[in-house]
Parts: structure tokens; C-alpha cells; sequence
């Protein structure tokens, strides 16, 4: 398993479970969430909590995600991004297409565990 | 002083040679001292050429070399592929301004290359695709 997806409260929350996020485990994680994307979904959250890298490959599935919910009249919500992994996230110029937010908890309003 | 010995691997084009590709990084990374932010950036660079050999080769590359060095506050990275001609350097810089809806997927990956490293060049040498990429340390 490449991922975790969960509805909680108001978000589809996407956890990938892979350190890396790169060419060989993005299709992969991609596929996984794939169904899940077959309904239109607003709020979708992505929490890199677990991830350490991500390369190009990672940031296309990022854009995919951005892509899907501002298609539906969302934006996408991620967490739990590194200090390394926002910064290419921030070259990409992708924070002004979603909202970040420090954890997971933070975005969905669910109690810390 | 003595030019430090450069590191060198040797590997075939193909998925399993990117999880090679990681590996030689983080111990190169860890012998010579780069920080996480330095590393990471020689990751992207790598990964970024190795997946294009492996996209934009036709005929297919049969062999890959990295090689890595580290002197006085540069680490500096020369990827060889011996597929057809391709200048990775020469590839579009995406629009990172643009709309969700408008953004290209692709092309991203030359764009963190050239926004974290100092130098990225190209040329052929004889069958050869040779691309340098050299990064000022935060290390120091």
C-alpha cells in the first residue's frame, strides 16, 4: 500500500505512506487514489507528514490533485510538509493554488490524536 | 592539496536503477558531510536526469554514470548517458504563475534543477550525453 485514503468530516484526507515521493512510487500512489477522484471532490486534503522527498514526479501528482479540486470549486488542503519538501513545493510556485496548514488536524478540525 | 577522489557509479537505465541512484546519493551525502537541504537538492537534480534518460532515450541508453565530487563549499554531479542525443538543459521553463487549470504537468523537474543548483550544462561527447550540475553548499 502506497497510501492511506480517508474521508474525515469534511475531507477526502490522502496520507501517502512512501518516504519518497519520486518516479517510482508516484504512478503508484496516483493509482491508489485514482477511484477515489472518480466523484468530484471539493475538499481534498494531502498530509506529507510521512514523506521525506518529493521529487518532479511527486510534484505532478500534487498539480493533479490541484487540478481536480479547482475543477470543482475547491482548493486543495495539504499538511505536514518538511521544511525541504515545501521548499520545492514553494519553486513550483504551487502555495498561492492551495491552503497549508501545520497538520492534519489543524485542516480537518478532528482532535490530535 | 590533492584533488579529492571522485565517486563514481556505474548503473543501467531502468526503475531499479533509480533506488540504486538513491542509495549512492545518501551515502555520498552522508561521507561528505552534506546537509539535508544540500542532498536533497543533489537528489532532485539526479533522479530529474535519470527519469529523462529514461523518458527521451531512443534508442535506449544501455549504461548511466554519476559521478559526484565535493570540494572547497561546491558539490558538483556529471551524469553521462550514452542515449540519444538530448539536452536536458534546453527544456522550457514551466509558467509557475499560471492558474491551476493552466498549468502544464511536465517540466517541473528542469525548473528545480536550475532553481537549486548554480551551474547546469550540456554537451555531447562523441555518443555521450554529458550534464553537469554544480551546487553552492549551505554547508558551506
Amino acid at each position: 500500500m502506497s497510501a492511506t485514503v480517508e474521508q474525515v468530516r469534511d475531507y477526502l484526507v490522502i496520507t501517502p505512506t512512501v518516504g519518497r515521493l519520486d518516479s517510482v512510487t508516484a504512478p503508484a500512489v496516483d493509482a491508489q487514489v485514482a477511484p477515489h477522484l472518480k466523484e468530484p471532490r471539493r475538499k481534498v486534503l494531502l498530509d506529507l507528514s510521512s514523506v521525506t522527498y518529493v521529487s518532479s514526479a511527486g510534484l505532478r501528482s500534487i498539480l493533479q490533485l490541484v487540478k481536480h479540486t479547482a475543477a470543482h470549486q475547491g482548493r486543495l488542503a495539504l499538511s505536514g510538509a518538511s521544511p525541504n519538501v515545501m521548499e520545492v513545493i514553494e519553486i513550483s510556485g504551487f502555495p498561492g493554488m492551495m491552503d497549508i496548514f501545520p497538520s492534519r488536524e489543524a485542516a480537518t478540525g478532528e482532535e490530535s490524536k | 592539496m590533492s584533488t579529492p577522489p571522485e565517486t563514481v557509479l556505474a548503473l543501467e537505465p531502468n526503475q531499479d536503477g533509480l533506488l540504486r541512484l538513491a542509495a549512492f546519493i545518501d551515502e555520498f551525502a552522508e561521507t561528505h558531510e552534506l546537509s539535508a537541504k544540500d542532498a536533497y537538492a543533489v537528489h532532485i537534480a539526479a533522479e530529474e536526469l535519470f527519469a529523462n534518460t529514461l523518458a527521451h532515450s531512443e534508442p535506449p541508453a544501455r549504461q548511466v554514470e554519476l559521478k559526484l565530487l565535493r570540494t572547497d563549499g561546491l558539490v558538483t554531479g556529471v551524469y553521462i548517458d550514452d542515449g540519444a542525443e538530448h539536452d536536458t538543459t534546453s527544456s522550457e521553463t514551466p509558467d509557475t504563475e499560471l492558474a491551476p487549470e493552466e498549468r502544464r504537468i511536465g517540466g517541473l523537474g528542469i525548473h528545480l534543477i536550475r532553481t537549486m543548483m548554480r551551474d547546469f550544462t550540456y554537451e555531447r561527447v562523441g555518443n555521450r550525453n554529458r550534464t553537469v550540475f554544480r551546487r553552492v553548499l549551505a554547508s558551506g
